[in-house]
């Protein structure tokens, strides 16, 4: 257990690739937003949706450059996987929080209750639910998306990382414009954000991240040293 | 506590290693020789569990070894790791908390031992010092088992005295096995007490030093007294020069003679004897 929490404590220390790139994200927003005078007339993503850049930048670099160095300190690959499902999970809840927190009072401020905050939290509709719930439906969709991104950065440099990139891109190019399977996608997309029962919701990402995340162990197992 | 048992490793179309055997249980030094490309490293990264056989058990201290069984007792470091760029100073803190038996004041003396500025970056350092670094850190883990992939390499000729000194020290102050591969032969002979040559993924001899000391040497004379006199011999090559033949045995000694001359073979000499003629097998 030491060895994980010794790891989870060097993946925060380490992510500066991901600190500086959602740092330097937020600040041109909040410098957009200052230029505008907060005279907004176009739809502008807000500042806690920004927020969201930085556990998706950690699950590219962290299982990209930490890897190495972790094993070349006499670190194990189970250990890796435990601590950076604790890594991922800290830091999704920490971002998920302030995220909530700067949306309900800096945002608002900001955007003055007008049409043009794009935020995650209107667009997928969780505001809709009380407070904990709208923030446990982030935490478990974003936990989702970590585990698919931890995955996938995973499977670079494996034939089988080289499918599911041409699945990816396939969904992105052919199914948008065929209806059948737009409408696969949006049956998709209900089940895991727009679900109308949240909880359902919920169990649904929690359960594929489960899925994902344990599936992330292949790659693991045969990434080279 | 190493156990080895039919490995075999294969690449797409390359057998990495082929039907491999080898028990390893008593602590000490071992060298491990072969040629580039001979399977020295995916033998030690199988060890490790940093790769997955074809076929064959690997066992360290009796539980069973996988890429995610990784044993606890082992620690393998190459020449050519990254490392986080930290000074070297939070690098021996950071293999501290990830290892939770890492000596942090061995790894110290160490440093110190090799003049290594502890507030210089690991990208900073030259190639000598980033191999130094690794090996120190290899030292100070506290493990039972150490494998060091060509942990030389780039060392000048005072530091390479300096690290055999500390290897054999640190082995005889807390038992160990420590298995290292080197092209440095006749350097890493002093210090080792057991040898292993690998030849196309096979283990070609698993070896005492000095047995092979007592039994390599070299007989060079006339080309019809020394055939006579090394007939029924293992012979692992021959050179001939005009009417004169050396040649490379390993096998029990013969009898001095005036009508040949028998000098012992370096490790070195024994080495290519037995794997650059390709010829092999005792």
């Amino acid at each position: 257990m030491n060895a994980i929490l010794g790891m989870t404590k060097l993946n925060f220390k380490h992510s500066k690739i991901a600190y500086l790139i959602t740092g330097a994200a937020l600040l041109s927003n909040v410098i957009s937003l200052v230029l505008l005078g907060f005279g907004i007339d176009s739809g502008v993503n807000d500042i806690a949706t920004y927020l969201f850049a930085l556990p998706i930048f950690m699950a590219i670099f962290i299982p990209a450059l930490n890897f190495y160095p972790f094993m070349n300190l006499g670190g194990k690959r189970i250990d890796f996987f435990q601590a950076n499902i604790i890594t991922y999970l800290i830091t999704i809840f920490i971002v998920t929080a302030i995220s909530f927190l700067v949306h309900s009072t800096i945002d608002q401020f900001v955007f003055n209750h007008n049409d043009y905050d794009i935020s995650l939290w209107t667009t997928f509709g969780f505001t809709q639910n009380n407070n904990f719930i709208a923030m446990l439906q982030m935490f478990s969709f974003f936990t989702l998306l970590i585990s698919a991104i931890h995955a996938i950065v995973l499977m670079q440099g494996r034939w089988y990382g080289w499918v599911i990139n041409a699945i990816i891109v396939a969904i992105i190019s052919v199914f948008t414009p065929i209806a059948p399977l737009r409408a696969a996608l949006a049956w998709f997309f209900n089940l895991i954000i727009f679900h109308d029962t949240a909880i359902l919701q919920i169990i649904n990402c929690l359960i594929l991240a489960a899925i994902i995340y344990t599936a992330s162990l292949i790659p693991l197992k045969h990434k080279p040293v | 506590m190493i156990d080895l048992k039919n490995v075999s490793k294969i690449y797409s179309n390359t057998t990495a290693l082929s039907n491999f055997t080898i028990k390893i249980d008593k602590p000490g030094i071992y060298c491990l020789l072969g040629r580039n490309g001979a399977g020295k490293t995916t033998l030690l990264k199988t060890i490790a569990g940093h790769i997955e056989t074809t076929e064959g058990e690997v066992s360290v201290a009796g539980k069973p070894v996988k890429p995610l069984a990784m044993p606890d007792s082992v620690h393998f470091v190459e020449t050519a790791a990254s490392h986080f760029n930290l000074s070297l100073e939070q690098l021996l803190k950071a293999a501290a908390a990830i290892n939770p038996a890492f000596d942090s004041d061995f790894a110290l003396e160490i440093a110190k031992k090799f003049n290594l500025n502890l507030r210089k970056r690991y990208r900073k350092l030259s190639f000598g010092m980033k191999a130094m670094v690794n090996t120190l850190i290899a030292m100070s883990s506290g493990k039972d088992i150490l494998i060091l992939d060509e942990p030389v390499l780039g060392f000048d000729p005072v530091m390479r005295k300096t690290f055999y000194d500390l290897l054999h020290e640190s082995v005889a102050s807390k038992p160990k096995i420590v298995i290292v591969s080197t092209h440095i032969i006749d350097e890493i002979a002093k210090v080792a007490e057991q040898l292993i040559i690998i030849n196309h993924g096979k283990l070609l001899l698993y070896s005492d030093i000095n047995e092979i000391d007592e039994k390599a040497y070299s007989i060079t004379g006339p080309a019809e007294y020394v055939a006579a006199a090394t007939e029924g011999l293992n012979v692992l090559a021959d050179t001939k020069a005009g009417g004169f033949l050396s040649r490379y045995i390993y096998d029990k000694r013969i009898q001095e003679s005036d009508k040949y001359s028998i000098n012992t073979l370096s490790l070195q000499d024994f080495f290519i004897g037995l794997v650059g003629n390709e010829k092999g097998g005792f």
